[in-house]
């Protein structure tokens, strides 16, 4: 299915997860923030949350951690 | 108090406060509603960097809007001061950005190159030069110095615009916002105790944004980013005279002799609690980064949030064609440095007055397929 990542049209497989869209972009373990269609979406809830076609994603990297 | 206005400003932080006084100051009736005291959140306690270009990684509107906000800053202090009394200790002696490996000086030196085509003051500066300018300084592989950009004591600026906005609107504090409400001849902004009516109405609430964004059909993609920083107070003789930034940390030295030191970047966090480890980062900083300051004293630490958008960039502008309400959220790192420029958008919006073209480039936008 088709979804949008920072803009760009990006083609991935239905079961796609937020959690497996980060590890294929190896930002697993980065500080990182999430947003779905508008949402920010917690931490705890990546592997379990699907995407659906025509999803719209944010990954928002920062630079420094506390 | 009345009840009934021309514009209601939601949150009164440095942009909020700013934006009430100036639409004040064209003789309309304005309320400004803040849930605590004003200028409590992010704008009390940032660092008060004006570092147009040295928070810009590329040429745009973005970096247009910042140089344009830095030049209105001389302006806007002596207007506080001959409103309000407070002096905003405008310091406007450059920022040294340092390069600690060769790597690092020719990043800076690509950077200095695209700035000076778009209007930025960048000088490619050697480590002995930097070194005779600042001798607290560790060993560099050179550094970029930003003439034009320079710091700002960021609590007295939001004192400043807070009185500003106390004395030309009506200001309200201690009062949360419950709702907005928008009908067809007006938009009702609800609190506890109170429905005020407003033709207008401009959501200026920092980190907090998200609670009414939906309210005006913007999806609620605010992102919170806390930061924690520190204070310090050099001993002896030693002394920093200008602004350093090495990465992501900086050290803005202040008028009464201390030094600010930050910050971390910290997601999705609405805390404010300094940690072990965002303090320890800032201090080994310091002794990496300063190390004439190694005996300096620790004063003390706090925390803000910082309102980030998924652009990186704020909106500043009307959410929809009918226009009863705008937004001027997301500042992230740039709400002090931004203040005036937004204020100005703002009451050009207001005023019915066409946008400049790099303006309009803050308009909320929504990608479609968010529209449900």
């Amino acid at each position: 299915m088709d979804i949008l990542v920072n803009g760009q049209r990006k083609s991935v497989p239905d079961t796609t997860t937020i959690f497996s869209l980060l590890e294929q972009f190896h930002l697993q373990d980065e500080l990182i923030a999430v947003e779905h269609n508008g949402e920010i979406i917690a931490r705890e809830a990546y592997a379990t949350r699907r995407l659906t076609e025509k999803d719209v994603i944010e990954i928002v990297r920062f630079v420094g951690g506390g | 108090m009345k009840t009934s206005y021309d514009v209601i400003v939601v949150g009164g932080g440095v942009i909020g406060s700013t934006i009430a006084w100036r639409i004040a100051q064209t003789s309309r009736k304005v309320l400004l509603l803040e849930r605590g005291r004003l200028g409590q959140e992010a704008s009390s306690a940032a660092a008060g960097m004006l570092g147009a270009e040295l928070e810009m990684n590329e040429p745009g509107p973005f970096f247009q809007l910042c140089l344009e906000s830095r030049e209105l800053y001389p302006t806007f202090s002596d207007e506080l001061f001959d409103l309000t009394g407070i002096e905003i200790e405008l310091t406007p002696n450059g920022i040294l950005r340092l390069a600690r490996t060769t790597e690092e000086a020719a990043q800076l030196q690509e950077t200095a190159a695209w700035q000076q085509l778009h209007g930025g003051s960048a000088m490619f500066l050697t480590s002995t030069q930097i070194a005779a300018m600042e001798t607290s300084v560790c060993e560099t592989f050179g550094g970029l110095f930003l003439a034009k950009d320079g710091n700002v004591n960021a609590a007295l600026v939001t004192r400043a615009v807070g009185k500003a906005a106390s004395l030309t609107a009506d200001v309200i504090e201690g009062s949360p916002v419950y709702d907005i409400v928008f009908s067809p001849t007006e938009v009702t902004v609800r609190t506890a105790t109170e429905q005020y009516h407003a033709e207008k109405v401009i959501l200026a609430n920092g980190a907090f944004a998200n609670q009414f964004l939906p309210s005006m059909h913007m999806p609620p993609s605010l992102i919170p980013v806390k930061g924690q920083l520190l204070r310090i107070q050099p001993s002896g003789h030693v002394k920093l005279t200008r602004t350093i930034s090495h990465g992501h940390f900086y050290f803005v030295p202040k008028r009464d002799g201390t030094i600010i030191v930050g910050a971390t970047e910290e997601p999705e966090l609405l805390s404010h609690i300094n940690t072990v480890s965002g303090l320890s980062q800032l201090l080994l900083a310091v002794q990496d980064v300063l190390p004439g300051l190694r005996d300096a004293a620790f004063v003390d630490a706090w925390t803000g949030i910082r309102p980030l958008l998924p652009t990186r960039e704020p909106f500043i502008g009307p959410v929809d064609a009918n226009s009863q309400a705008l937004v001027a959220i997301g500042h992230f790192r740039n709400g002090i440095l931004l203040a005036p420029v937004t204020a100005e958008i703002i009451v050009s919006l207001i005023e019915g007055k066409a946008l400049l073209a790099h303006h309009k480039a803050f308009i909320p936008q929504i990608p479609v397929s968010q529209v449900r």
